[in-house]
């Protein structure tokens, strides 16, 4: 099993990176999570769709992983979540995996 | 006293004030109830002390529908009945599941939990369990280490209290106070196979018994309590009474319906990112009483979601991997085999549980199943060697159970995504909302439920809130068989509250009676 942290080709970034899913599962993982997120969501197949998803509503002056984890916790909230290869999830870390694996296929 | 009935002179007829059928949790706890009472009380069990295979034939029979345990192996009939063999898991059932509920076609009591609650009390003693308490914070005060993986308060989901009884063997337990006691009158090998009503059946005279010892005798009481298991207890009212060619008290065509058992199934995983013990959720002593909790959701949240009530437990999967389902495992027609196949396999993946915990949880569901007519008990044209037809199963499921069991699992998912505590990960079979079907892991918890459901009104249910059969004056029912719904929790403890209650009332009746 190739650790998550250590497996990105691409420059690790807040948005490719869902960090409290990668301490509990491998590169493979995230990536076939991202492609089976893309697979159902074609509107959000691009990496461009993607970083625009998430970077919605995002203050560019705040720290922008701390901004994305608690747009996580507010998708866990509201129950904005998906179920990916098994895997209940919040809306925005799906999509940090969709564009973790475009960008580390 | 005790008495052998295969060595009784043929045709022997034998009286009494209240005559119980069954020595299992019901009719033992019921009949210990009326030790040293001016009553004399006739009990009767088909087998004798110790298993025996020839007796337990009597419980065979084919299975139709959902795959299932073979029916010779999962009932006992011997003194003590299935608790010989229960594993002693036991946690009372929640307020909602005796409410009628909108979503759950079938559902609603005629008695509260309140109704049950100090009888509920009572039956902690008669199974050897702790304090009645439920309540997971009196746990956590005696052990502050029992942390809850939510918060307590959490809106969504609940830390659902068991008790384990060590377990309890009750032939064993009340074995000798029943030998000796003076109006308690114990008649081995007494297998009833008759019941003989009035006519137009709107009382019992009296009960044939056999053996094969090739005897045959009467009993005569008046009061008859039906204690069997639940397949049983409906074979009977179908099979046993000359005067309903029908079956006894099926006017309504509601005798052997609604058959239920509990869902356990392994369904999902839960990922932590650093290994924690979760001792709440795995067997804990305290102050001598064996305990845990799983995860159970909120009723307001189970309207909103319209789904069944269900828990889950966790087992470290580091442990639990590899493990055969019993649906694979309890396959033998001989209940002796199974168990020791069983007691082999959790004894080859026991280990000790490290200190720090673990990363990955398995997460094993056990949730109602949703009462349907069509799950039922009927009568084939094949009979035992008593002459008394055999039960069939037909056991059904529905897309129901499976949308509540990925429901929980999304809603748990939810909650410990919100907490940062990990991620929850459900099974294949789980996976794809609109596939309906079973995985071949698929089983029960050999808890057998409804068939003679209880109801006020006779359109709609076996017997009253009280246990009588509707429509005739003096035969009651106890056991899982009243069961309306199936909650979470294993039967054994409600079904011995719901024993104590019954016994308690028939002490008014029969006061009154004078």
């Amino acid at each position: 099993m190739t650790p998550f942290c250590k497996s990105a080709r691409a420059e690790p970034n807040a948005f490719n990176t869902p960090d409290f899913l990668g301490a509990i599962c491998d590169s493979q993982t995230i990536r076939r999570i991202g492609t089976d997120y893309r697979a159902s969501t074609p509107a959000e197949a691009k990496a461009s769709q993607l970083t625009e998803q998430l970077e919605a509503n995002l203050d560019q002056n705040k720290d922008q992983t701390e901004q994305l984890e608690a747009k996580i916790k507010a998708d866990f909230a509201a129950g904005r979540t998906i179920t990916l290869e098994g895997w209940v999830l919040s809306l925005t870390e799906a999509r940090q995996c969709a564009l973790y694996s475009i960008q580390n296929p | 006293m005790h008495t052998d009935a295969r060595l009784l002179p043929d045709h022997t007829h034998i009286e009494g004030d209240i005559c119980i059928v069954g020595t299992g949790p019901a009719g033992l706890s019921i009949a210990m109830e009326w030790d040293h009472t001016p009553y004399k009380v006739i009990l009767l069990e088909g087998g004798g002390f110790e298993y025996d295979d020839q007796m337990q034939d009597t419980y065979a029979g084919p299975l139709t529908g959902q795959r299932y345990y073979p029916l010779k192996s999962t009932r006992l009939h011997y003194f003590g009945g299935t608790s010989n063999h229960w594993a002693g898991f036991c946690s009372t059932f929640d307020p909602m599941d005796f409410e009628k509920r909108d979503w759950v076609p079938h559902s609603g009591w005629p008695i509260k939990k309140t109704d049950l609650d100090p009888y509920y009390a009572k039956a902690q003693n008669v199974l050897d369990l702790g304090p009645y308490e439920y309540d997971v914070q009196y746990w956590q005060r005696k052990d502050p280490t029992l942390t809850s993986l939510l918060e307590t308060d959490n809106p969504v989901a609940w830390n659902k209290v068991w008790q384990f009884s060590p377990p309890t063997r009750l032939g064993k337990k009340y074995g000798d106070a029943v030998k000796k006691s003076k109006n308690i009158h114990l008649y081995t090998y007494a297998h009833v196979t008759e019941i003989n009503a009035n006519e137009p059946v709107k009382s019992i005279e009296k009960l044939t018994v056999k053996n094969f010892a090739g005897k045959t005798h009467t009993v005569k009481a008046k009061y008859y309590i039906l204690a069997c298991n639940t397949i049983q207890n409906a074979r009977l009212l179908l099979a046993a009474c000359p005067q309903a060619p029908k079956g006894l008290g099926n006017d309504n065509d509601l005798v052997g319906r609604f058959f239920m058992e509990h869902l356990e199934v392994q369904s999902a995983w839960l990922h932590l990112p650093t290994p924690k013990p979760l001792k709440l959720y795995l067997f804990q002593g305290i102050g001598g009483t064996r305990m845990r909790c799983e995860l159970a959701i909120h009723s307001d949240i189970q309207a909103k979601y319209r789904m069944l009530n269900g828990t889950c437990s966790f087992a470290p999967w580091e442990l639990a991997k590899g493990m055969t389902p019993p649906i694979k495992m309890w396959s033998s027609d001989d209940p002796r085999k199974n168990e020791d196949s069983m007691k082999r396999m959790w004894h080859s993946h026991e280990g000790v549980t490290k200190a720090e915990g673990y990363n990955v949880y398995e997460l094993k569901t056990r949730i109602e199943q949703a009462p349907n007519p069509d799950s039922r008990i009927t009568l084939t044209t094949d009979h035992d060697g008593l002459g008394m037809p055999r039960a069939q199963l037909n056991w059904v499921l529905t897309p129901f159970e499976k949308y509540s069991m990925r429901t929980l699992y999304e809603l748990i998912g939810q909650q410990v995504g919100l907490a940062a505590v990990g991620r929850i990960q459900l099974m294949d079979y789980l996976r794809d909302p609109n596939d309906h079907s079973w995985p071949s892991t698929t089983g029960g918890g050999w808890h057998h439920m409804g068939t003679t459901r209880m109801s006020n009104d006779p359109q709609t249910g076996v017997v009253d809130s009280y246990n009588k059969l509707h429509g005739v004056s003096n035969l009651y029912i106890a056991g899982a068989s009243v069961f309306v719904t199936a909650a979470a929790p294993n039967p054994t403890l409600t079904i011995t509250a719901l024993s104590l209650r019954l016994s308690a009332h028939l002490k008014q009746v029969i006061q009154r009676a004078g």
